[in-house]
């Protein structure tokens, strides 16, 4: 019962109406958000595939708050989305919050629906920008060619918060899938390989510890995604693969600080990623012809890593300044490329990406944003899809990012 | 010197840390249907980050607060829960935009606020200055 509940558009098909029955209290709220962005990249295709300059910058959003009776709490929020080479209009999350104990030291309850991945410091406002730290998030931790596997899930949350002597603990138990689109087999296959992507369902696990004066925290999550994929070929195609699944265990470790000028935050991301199948061949050649040597893909213990560390400065009230470097590896074991450009002959930096960040936050108005910032990367790890065969687009080992927002919130 | 001596002073200063303790002097209220009279500061806390929505009877709070810029509520954020505002506002713009929590509700001058927490069951808020009004009642802040 619980597969099939989990399983499926059901649950959002469920809450939608429940907007719709309002009841006669005043006890709908809306909230939302504007931005355009303009971007340049200097070489390689990180953001868009036509133009080294792109407008392709836009977020909408627009969400509802909701007191279906005093114990419910309906939300939700839709949110279009043109960034770089992806444009999308989806349903970010629509759930019901049932806060079902509340004590003087803790409190418990539950969320159904398509509910935010907490998993990080950023993921839950990744798009957000009056909550977003900066324009483009650390990519070695936040990767956005798998934005679609952490997003938001389809499923069901525990959460919690108790306090103790030294501290409070906030946690969340979650069990769901991700629902995913169809750049999400461009980001894992790569744009040479046809694929219809589906996922199965994760589990999540959050913890942050925060300290008793609120000055730092200190928060350990950790999902394991899945997501499959089928091929889909056709007569001509150079290249196919056959069925596979990819597998990610994912852990990641945060700690911020505040003090009363600036703050600090470090995360670190480990993810174990099992890759099955993918066999690659070429379609409907003929059987006397011999199939080329395609390399291996199969893997059972390819670990990435990332970290980053980033200082923001209140330079004023309205002004912030941020500083960041991050590093990322698609395989800890082979952290300069070497090995793997000696088996594939493709090329080493394709496999760690590092970047120095240095970004302003302006809030011109409570309700008006500006948001400038320059990304000076070594690698291109953080922009490759997860089985890349072809790396032609992204042939710059250095590039830089440089970017612009204004945003506007109600 | 002896104790005789010094105590004069010692009161002195006794006195002076309180008033320094005193010198701001944030109220909370709320409203007269939450049949509460104390309350600890970590639970205000958790009330004041949208980590609690009901009240340990099961009624719904009612969350009210003065414009981020008012400087009451600065004295509360800094004081009372013991967090800069930034942290203050960087939580809730994370917890209104990810939908896990309402974006609690906003009146302008304490007077207003003391107004609608008067007038809303299971309403909570803050002023600096006690104001006298029928359906609100004070709640004493304690440490655990």
């Amino acid at each position: 019962m619980l597969s099939c509940l989990m399983n499926n558009k059901w649950i959002i098909l469920f809450i939608l109406p429940c907007f719709v029955f309002a009841n006669e209290q005043k006890d709908l709220s809306f909230a939302g958000f504007a931005s355009q962005g303009i971007s340049y990249t200097s070489d390689n295709q990180f953001f868009d595939e036509e133009d080294s300059t792109s407008l392709n910058m836009t977020i909408l959003a627009l969400q509802a708050n909701y007191l279906f009776n005093d114990k419910i709490r309906l939300s939700g929020q839709v949110m279009y989305r043109n960034w770089g080479k992806i444009e999308s209009a989806r349903i970010d999350f629509l759930v019901a919050d049932y806060q079902f104990i509340n004590q003087q030291d803790y409190n418990i309850g539950f969320r159904l629906g398509r509910i935010k991945s907490d998993l990080g410091v950023f993921n839950s406002t990744r798009d957000i920008p009056s909550a977003r730290p900066s324009i483009f998030l650390p990519q070695s931790v936040y990767q956005d060619t798998l934005r679609d596997t952490t997003t938001s899930y389809d499923g069901i949350s525990l959460y919690g918060n108790q306090v103790f002597e030294l501290g409070r603990l906030n946690w969340t138990l979650a069990y769901g899938r991700y629902p995913v689109s169809s750049d999400l087999s461009e980001s894992i296959l790569g744009k040479e390989l046809g694929g219809d992507i589906s996922t199965e369902n994760n589990t999540q696990i959050n913890t942050t510890w925060e300290s008793i004066s609120g000055s730092w925290t200190l928060s350990f999550g950790y999902e394991n995604p899945q997501a499959f994929a089928k091929p889909i070929f056709d007569i001509g195609d150079p290249i196919a693969m056959e069925a596979g699944d990819i597998k990610f265990d994912r852990y990641i470790f945060s700690h911020q600080y505040f003090a009363e000028l600036w703050d600090f935050t470090f995360e670190f991301i480990y993810q174990d990623t099992e890759i099955k199948g993918f066999d690659l061949f070429v379609p409907y050649l003929p059987s006397f012809i011999q199939q080329p040597e395609f390399p291996e893909v199969t893997t059972d213990s390819l670990v990435n890593a990332g970290f980053y560390g980033q200082w923001r400065y209140f330079l004023k009230d309205n002004l912030t300044l941020m500083i960041r470097y991050g590093r990322y590896f698609t395989d800890i074991d082979d952290k300069d490329g070497s090995l793997y450009q000696q088996e594939t002959g493709m090329p080493a930096f394709s496999r760690y990406s590092f970047d120095l960040s240095a970004g302003l936050k302006w809030k011109i108005s409570p309700k008006w944003q500006i948001n400038l910032e320059g990304h000076f990367f070594e690698g291109t790890a953080a922009i490759s899809p997860t089985i890349k065969l072809d790396h032609s687009d992204n042939d710059e080992k250095y590039w830089q990012l440089w970017s612009m927002q204004i945003s506007y919130s109600f | 010197m002896n104790l005789k001596q010094c105590a004069p002073q010692l009161i002195a200063f006794v006195i002076s840390i309180s008033i320094v303790q005193q010198s701001y002097a944030i109220e909370i209220i709320v409203n007269k249907s939450v049949n509460l009279s104390k309350i600890s500061y970590q639970q205000l806390k958790s009330i004041y980050l949208g980590q609690q929505s009901h009240w340990p009877s099961g009624n719904l709070i009612k969350l009210y607060k003065l414009p981020s810029s008012h400087q009451t509520h600065q004295l509360f954020v800094k004081k009372t829960l013991g967090l800069y505002p930034y942290q203050f506002n960087r939580r809730w713009q994370k917890l209104v935009f990810s939908g896990f929590a309402a974006k609690p509700n906003e009146a302008f001058t304490e007077q207003e606020l003391a107004k609608v927490v008067a007038k809303t069951p299971g309403a909570i808020g803050y002023i600096e200055n006690k104001i006298t009004m029928k359906g609100v009642r004070y709640v004493e802040l304690f440490d655990e």
